[in-house]
């Protein structure tokens, strides 16, 4: 078993590499492309003279052939230069590290809020075939499916903040009379956690409900859908009914045999849902005045400040290579083919 | 060949599919004429009758502007849709030429379009486009542009597999027996006998392309103000919902809730009838 599955492990990392070389130059590609002159995107302010654009030139050996450039530019990323915002005349790199923190932690209360509803959910709806529930949950996956994650946000907005009045603010990521505490980790629930302030963190929590259950709204559909349907391949499975003839409780049954087997296709399509998220994040983040790397983004690329923008392509983009080569290892750890071959 | 019929008979097996079909043909009507029908100028603003609520003279009520919200919400279903129906016929295009190609001849241009496609798919659909209207500049075309690249290593995959899966297929080896060149093996007897799986992927996807220029639109990319548009509808009407005006959000938002609903489950639908395996 252990030898397989280094094997698989290996063999997933080495078939990664070819994509995440692929990344690379596509983001050096995009600095190119990008209107406007790539030596500004490293300038320290938008009126850098003429002497500062000539040396990063010469720094970036923009006058020497591309495929130079090229091992220049993995040069500078390998040392951490993303280039200089212009908006925010810090570097891009303590830019992200000051940001990423809120995105993470957004992102992972919108995916457990997803998993927490739609895994029970396609389950129970895969045992109960044909029943209401198993109809309703059909119904609010097709409706999720179609749903703007910005639009649910807002209704979420108008019912909880405006209507029932029991949301918080939804904008930013503390309530505007609070001073935010000093980042440790930067992760404010992490933070408050640390310093043991309860409100804080009961605030901060709250700040977080609206944006991560509008972001969780698109993942609902897929992981719903995908749970029923191979929970509903496994109770069908010759596996299961010989489980059943053996005399064991149904819930072991479902517990012990069908679930297992039914997590492997659900784990590839959560891969799938997380890049998504990437994508979702930006609206949101947008919309709740959410102080993350999407919103920067997004506000670097409105305001022609394009060093940040191909920063984040490259991020998200090694970031979802990253989660997918997980999400493969994972399965191949789970599947329970590998065991069997010892 | 597909008799009246048979047709019947699809659409009572089939009933909510053919809700769906007949909604989107009553939207692509509405897109058509609607510019020449709304009852008030979608443009047109006036300030003695700023946020109104919904009533008999504004059916949807009006805006920040005294905008007509039921006028714009018609018009915007024309560039929507538009933009969405070029995009994805582009990108099927593109993408099922050169799917199959690749997918028919294999070796050193298969292996490395693939890697391509590996490439294209590594970075999440939303944030590519993104980067790609970045690249292109803020206009319309850039989203049309934009929206048909990011889907194009669908199209490629599936039509790549299908045409794996029927090269060898008895009806190739007679066309290529009569004498037909490789061009014509591919685009008159293999790419018409793969196609309905890409059906499904075209009504899918113009679901998805749809929410993809409402989202970018309402991130300040692609069709600007005052354009009527879905998402910048949306985004307009996000600081009304904190005060309570609903509707100049509810009913853009609604309108895009129904159009990619729409097509989803028409894209669900003509996959269960051409292949009741994964029927859902």
């Amino acid at each position: 078993m252990r030898t397989s599955l280094l094997k698989v492990i290996l063999l997933r990392l080495w078939s990664a590499i070819p994509v995440l070389f692929g990344v690379l130059v596509v983001t050096f590609v995009l600095i190119r492309a990008l209107p406007g002159d790539p030596a500004i995107h490293y300038a320290t302010s938008p009126n850098a003279g003429p002497e500062e654009i000539e040396q990063i030139r010469r720094q970036f050996g923009l006058d020497r052939s591309v495929i130079e450039q090229f091992v220049i530019y993995l040069r500078e990323l390998f040392r951490g230069n993303f280039g200089n915002s212009m908006v925010t005349g810090q570097t891009v790199l303590s830019d992200f590290a000051t940001r990423l923190p809120a995105t993470i932690e957004l992102a992972m209360m919108a995916f457990f809020f997803a998993i927490v509803l739609s895994l029970p959910a396609g389950i129970m709806a895969a045992i109960w075939r044909n029943s209401w529930f198993d109809q309703l949950c059909r119904v609010v996956s097709s409706v999720a499916a179609a749903m703007p994650v910005f639009f649910f946000g807002l209704l979420l907005v108008y019912v909880f903040y405006f209507k029932l009045g029991v949301a918080s603010e939804p904008i930013g990521r503390w309530p505007s009379m609070i001073i935010p505490p000093a980042p440790i980790t930067g992760f404010a629930t992490i933070d408050t956690l640390m310093t043991g302030d309860w409100e804080l963190f009961r605030m901060a929590v709250a700040k977080m409900i609206m944006p991560a259950a509008s972001m969780a709204i698109f993942a609902i559909a897929p992981l719903l859908r995908m749970m029923r349907g191979s929970m509903i391949d496994a109770l069908d499975s010759d596996y299961v009914l010989a489980a059943r003839a053996f005399g064991l409780s149904r819930i072991r049954v479902i517990l012990r045999y069908a679930l297992p087997n039914a997590m492997l296709p659900v784990l590839a399509t959560m891969g799938m849902v997380l890049s998504t998220m990437l994508g979702a994040n930006i609206m949101i983040e947008k919309l709740f005045s959410w102080p993350g790397i999407g919103a920067y983004a997004v506000n670097s690329l409105i305001a022609v400040d394009y060093a940040p923008v191909q920063a984040f392509v490259l991020i998200v983009a090694s970031l979802f290579v990253a989660m997918t080569l997980v999400i493969d290892i994972l399965s191949a750890a789970v599947d329970p083919r590998y065991k069997l071959k010892r | 060949m597909i008799s009246i019929a048979n047709i019947r008979f699809i659409l009572r097996r089939n009933f909510v599919t053919g809700i769906a079909a007949v909604l989107i043909v009553v939207l692509m009507i509405v897109a058509l004429i609607g510019p020449y029908v709304v009852p008030h100028d979608p443009l047109t603003t006036n300030l003695r009758e700023v946020l109104r609520p919904p009533s008999s003279a504004f059916w949807f009520g009006t805006d920040h502007l005294g905008r007509d919200i039921f006028s714009r919400v018609i018009v915007a279903a024309r560039l929507d849709f538009a933009i969405a129906i070029v995009a994805v016929s582009l990108s099927a295009a593109v993408g099922v030429s050169i799917g199959a190609f690749c997918g028919y001849v294999g070796g050193r241009i298969d292996r490395a379009m693939s890697r391509i496609v590996d490439v294209m798919m590594a970075f999440p659909l939303f944030v590519a486009a993104m980067a790609l209207v970045a690249v292109f500049g803020n206009s319309v075309e850039s989203i049309v542009l934009a929206t048909a690249i990011i889907n194009l290593p669908f199209y490629f995959r599936l039509m790549r597999a299908e045409i794996n899966a029927r090269r060898e297929a008895g009806y190739v080896e007679a066309a290529i027996i009569n004498g037909n060149n490789t061009r014509q093996v591919i685009f008159q007897f293999l790419i018409p006998n793969s196609m309905p799986p890409v059906v499904v992927q075209i009504s899918l996807n113009l679901g998805w392309a749809i929410l993809n220029t409402a989202g970018l639109a309402f991130i300040g990319l692609g069709v600007a103000p005052p354009t009527p548009e879905w998402g910048i509808m949306i985004q307009e009407g996000a600081a009304m919902m904190v005060s309570g005006q609903w509707w100049v959000v509810v009913f853009p938002g609604l309108a895009l809730v129904l159009a990619v609903f729409c097509f989803s489950l028409l894209g669900d639908g003509i996959r269960d009838i051409m292949d009741p395996r994964r029927r859902s």
